[in-house]
C-alpha cells in the first residue's frame, strides 16, 4: 500500500478550519471508509426484519438485541436518523470532492491546456514548413483529424490534436449521478407514499391504506374495477393478473384501461399496480337443464337468483359452492322447491359425467365464474424521475470514463538559426499511456525518415 | 438430444478439459503449442455452450411458453457459467495469462455441476417474471459477477505468491500481470453491476411501484456494489495495488456470493433465484 506523504507540520498550521474541514470530507479514505460504514450498517438490516413492528419482534430475539433495535431503530434501520446521518455525510463528501476536482476538470478540460504528460524533441535538415507539412500530415493520419492552430502558453504557437475532450465530463457526471439518486430518494420519502386497496369486482373507491402501519388516505380520484381475470397455464400456474380500471373524477370516467403484473396504470402522478386478489365469492353459476322431450337450455344465475325449471312450479336456489381446485371439481349445493313437497338439497358436481335428475328433468354444473376482489397497490413518487435521471448520468459517466481516452498531441515547428528545423513535441492522453505516446514517437520519426537512428 | 442432455456432457467436458489444461500448465512452457491446443479445444466447448444456450431457447418456444433462458437457478446457474467462460476467454487473449484459465476451469466446471441437484424443467413465467427488465437485469448482474470471479482468481493467486515468495521476488513480472488482471477485471465488472442494479430497479418499479425496497437481495447487491466503489477509489485515487486490492477483492467476491446463495436463506421479495 502507498501512504501519501505526510504534509509537513508548518503548512497544516497555515491552513484555515473551512479548508481542513473540505479537505477531510474530499478526502479519498474518508470516502472509502464512508463506503465501508454504509456497507457494514447494511448487513444489519438484511438480518434483522425491517418493517414489523417492536411488539412482533419480540419473541423473536432477546431482550438485549430488542433493547437495541428499539434504541438505534433497527426495524426500521434504513430511514432511521443515524443511517440517513450517514447517507448524508456520503453526500457531503460528493460535493466536497467535486468542489475541490472541478478546477483540475476544467484546467485538463481547456483547449490551451498547458499539462502535457511526455515531450519529445527533434531537429531535422528541412526548411520549416516543410518539416511543419510533413509532421501534419504525419499526426493527421495518426490522430484521424485535422490540426487546429492555437497558441499554448501564450507563447509558442502551436498545431493542436484534442480527441475525447469529453472524457473529462465522465468523473463529475458519475459523481453528481449519485448526488442525485440520493436526492431523489428522499424527496421520495418526504413527500412519496405507498399503500393498497382491495376493490371488489363491481366496485369502487378511494382510500387506501398506507404501509406499513395502515393509515388511511384519500387519493383525489375514486378506482373502479369493472372486473377481476385470472388466466392459468395448462400446468395450473398463473399466467396473467387483470384488473380492468376505470379511473373517475366527479363522476365523470376520465380513464378507461387496465393493470397487469409489470402494467401499471399512472393518473395524476399516482400509479396503480396489480399486487393480489382475492376470490370473494361466485359472480355467476352456468347450468344447462335438459328435459326428457329434448327441450333443453343454459342458464346463468347469481346467488340468490331462483332458477325456475322450465314451466314447472319448481325452482332451484344456489346455496354454496366450494371452488375446487387443482385436480377437485367445483361442487355446488342447491336447493329445488317443489309445491306441495319437501325441499329437495341436490349436489352438483362441475362438469360431472352423472347430470342429477330432479322429475324429468337433468341439470348439470357446467361452471362457474368467480367473484374476485383485486388487491391494488398505489404509490406516489415524485422522486422517482430525478433517480432515472441520476441512473442514467451514472451509466453514461461509466461509458464516458471507460471507452473514450481524452488524448491531445502539440506540434511546434522552429526554424534553426543555422539551417534546419526543430521540432517540439507534446502530449497525453488519459488511459493506454505508454501506447499512445509510443504511437506518436513512431509516427513522427517515420514522417521524418528518422526511424533508423 | 435435449439442452438439459448436452448440459450434462458439456459439464463433463469441462471438468476433462480442466484437468488437461492443469497438466499442460505443468508440464509445458508458455505459449507452447500443448497450452494453446487446449485453450483452442476450451473456446470451442464454449462455443457450443453458447449454441446449447440457445437451443433451450427454443424449446422453450416449441412448448409453446417462449422466454429466454434466465428464469430460474438451474438456468442462471448454465448462464453463469457460460459468461464465467466468456471472462476467462477475454482474459487469456488480453494479459495471456494461462493461470486464469487453469483456475478458472474448475470454477466453471462446479457451476455447471451445481445444476445437476437443480430441476432442470423449462416452466412457464408466472406474471412477476414477464418483463423485459429481466433479460438486461440478469445478462448485466452475471456479467458483473463473472467480472468479479476473475478478479477474485486473480486475487487469490497473488494473496498466495505473497504469502509464500521470497525476499528477492521471483515472480516480479507475473506479479505484475496478476495484479493488473485484479484491477481491470473489477473496472469492467464494476459498470456491468451498476446496470444489473438500476435495470433491477426499473423492473422492481414496473412490478411493485417502488424501485428501491431494500429487500436484502437487493440490499446485499448495493453491498457488494459499495465494497467494489471503494476498491476502485482506493486503486484510482490512493494508488493501493498487490496485496491491499487483492484482499478487497476477495471481501468483494465474498459479498457477490452472498448476494446470490447466502441472501436466499434471509427472508425477502426475490425468492425467483
Amino acid at each position: 500500500m502507498n501512504t501519501a506523504p505526510e504534509v509537513p507540520k508548518k503548512e497544516r498550521h497555515s491552513k484555515s478550519v473551512a479548508q481542513e474541514i473540505i479537505e477531510f470530507f474530499s478526502s479519498v479514505r474518508t470516502a472509502v471508509s464512508v463506503l465501508f460504514l454504509i456497507a457494514a450498517a447494511s448487513v444489519i438490516g438484511t438480518i434483522i426484519p425491517q418493517g414489523k413492528t417492536l411488539d412482533q419482534l419480540s419473541g423473536m430475539m432477546s431482550p438485549m438485541i430488542l433493547k437495541l433495535t428499539a434504541i438505534l431503530d433497527l426495524h426500521r434501520l434504513y430511514s432511521s436518523w443515524w443511517y440517513i446521518f450517514l447517507l448524508l455525510i456520503l453526500a457531503i463528501q460528493l460535493i466536497a470532492c467535486l468542489y475541490v476536482r472541478w478546477p483540475k476538470v476544467v484546467s485538463d478540460w481547456k483547449r490551451d491546456s498547458k499539462k502535457f504528460s511526455f515531450k519529445f524533441d527533434y531537429s531535422v535538415d528541412l526548411p520549416r514548413p516543410e518539416a511543419e507539412e510533413k509532421i501534419k500530415d504525419a499526426l493527421k493520419a495518426h490522430m484521424g483529424s485535422s490540426p487546429q492552430k492555437l497558441e499554448i502558453d501564450g507563447e509558442k504557437e502551436s498545431l493542436l490534436w484534442i480527441k475525447h475532450r469529453v472524457q473529462e465530463i465522465g468523473f463529475p457526471l458519475a459523481h453528481i449521478a449519485i448526488i442525485l439518486i440520493m436526492l431523489g430518494g428522499l424527496i421520495g420519502m418526504v413527500y412519496g407514499f405507498k399503500g393498497r386497496i382491495s376493490l371488489l369486482e363491481g366496485k369502487s373507491g378511494n382510500i387506501i391504506r398506507l404501509f406499513p402501519a395502515g393509515q388511511k388516505l384519500e387519493l383525489p380520484f375514486e378506482i373502479h374495477l369493472d372486473k377481476f381475470t385470472l388466466k392459468k397455464y395448462d400446468t395450473g400456474a398463473p399466467k396473467e393478473f387483470r384488473s380492468d380500471l376505470r379511473i373517475i373524477e366527479n363522476n365523470e370516467t376520465l380513464l378507461d384501461s387496465y393493470i397487469l403484473v409489470n402494467h401499471p396504470l399512472t393518473h395524476r402522478g399516482i400509479s396503480l399496480y396489480q399486487s393480489d386478489y382475492n376470490m370473494r365469492g361466485v359472480d355467476k353459476v352456468t347450468l344447462s337443464l335438459t328435459r326428457e322431450n329434448g327441450a333443453s337450455k343454459k342458464i346463468e344465475a347469481g346467488p340468490g337468483e331462483p332458477v325456475q325449471l322450465f314451466d314447472t312450479q319448481s325452482k332451484l336456489f344456489l346455496m354454496r359452492l366450494d371452488p375446487g381446485g387443482g385436480p377437485n371439481p367445483a361442487v355446488l349445493e342447491a336447493v329445488v322447491e317443489r309445491k306441495g313437497a319437501r325441499p329437495t338439497p341436490l349436489r352438483l358436481v362441475e362438469n360431472s359425467a352423472e347430470p342429477v335428475e330432479i322429475d324429468d328433468i337433468k341439470i348439470e354444473f357446467l361452471g362457474y365464474k368467480p367473484l374476485y376482489s383485486s388487491g391494488i397497490q398505489v404509490s406516489y413518487d415524485p422522486g422517482t424521475p430525478l433517480v432515472w435521471l441520476g441512473c442514467i448520468l451514472l451509466i453514461a459517466g461509466f461509458l464516458l470514463t471507460l471507452f473514450t481516452n481524452h488524448r491531445r498531441v502539440a506540434a511546434h515547428v522552429e526554424e534553426l538559426t543555422e539551417g534546419g528545423a526543430s521540432i517540439l513535441i507534446r502530449g497525453r492522453s488519459k488511459r493506454s499511456r505508454k501506447e499512445f505516446r509510443e504511437g506518436i514517437d513512431q509516427a513522427v520519426k517515420d514522417a521524418l525518415g528518422l526511424s533508423g537512428t | 438430444m435435449t439442452s438439459v442432455a448436452i448440459n450434462t456432457y458439456l459439464t463433463f467436458a469441462y471438468l476433462v478439459l480442466g484437468v488437461i489444461t492443469l497438466i499442460a500448465y505443468i508440464s509445458s512452457h508458455e505459449g507452447s503449442g500443448f497450452r494453446k491446443a487446449v485453450f483452442r479445444i476450451l473456446i470451442l466447448i464454449w462455443i457450443f455452450h453458447t449454441a446449447n444456450i440457445g437451443l433451450r431457447w427454443v424449446e422453450s418456444y416449441k412448448l409453446g411458453i417462449g422466454h429466454a433462458p434466465l428464469t430460474n437457478f438451474y438456468e442462471s446457474m448454465i448462464f453463469f457459467a457460460w459468461t464465467l467462460g466468456l471472462a476467462v476467454i477475454l482474459t487469456k487473449f488480453k494479459f495471456k495469462s494461462d493461470i486464469i484459465v487453469v483456475l478458472g476451469m474448475p470454477l466453471i466446471f462446479l457451476t455447471m455441476a451445481s445444476t445437476f441437484l437443480m430441476d432442470p424443467d423449462i416452466e412457464p413465467l408466472i406474471p412477476a417474471l414477464q418483463s423485459n427488465w429481466l433479460i438486461a437485469h440478469v445478462v448485466t448482474c452475471f456479467l458483473g459477477y463473472a467480472g468479479f470471479a476473475i478478479s477474485f482468481i486473480a486475487a487469490v493467486v497473488l494473496i498466495f505468491m505473497n504469502l509464500t515468495s521470497t525476499k528477492e521476488k521471483p515472480h516480479a513480472k507475473s506479479a505484475a500481470i496478476l495484479d493488473e488482471i485484479v484491477y481491470r477485471a473489477v473496472l469492467a465488472g464494476f459498470p456491468m453491476l451498476t446496470i444489473g442494479i438500476i435495470t433491477g430497479a426499473a423492473w422492481a418499479d414496473y412490478a411493485w411501484g417502488a424501485y428501491w425496497s431494500w429487500d436484502p437481495k437487493e440490499t446485499w447487491s448495493l453491498i457488494t456494489w459499495l465494497i467494489y466503489s471503494a476498491f476502485l477509489h482506493a486503486r484510482l485515487a490512493r494508488h493501493w495495488s498487490g496485496l491491499s486490492t487483492a484482499v478487497l477483492s476477495v471481501i468483494g467476491f465474498a459479498a457477490v456470493l452472498f448476494t446470490y446463495f447466502g441472501v436466499n436463506y434471509l427472508p425477502g421479495l426475490h425468492s425467483y433465484l
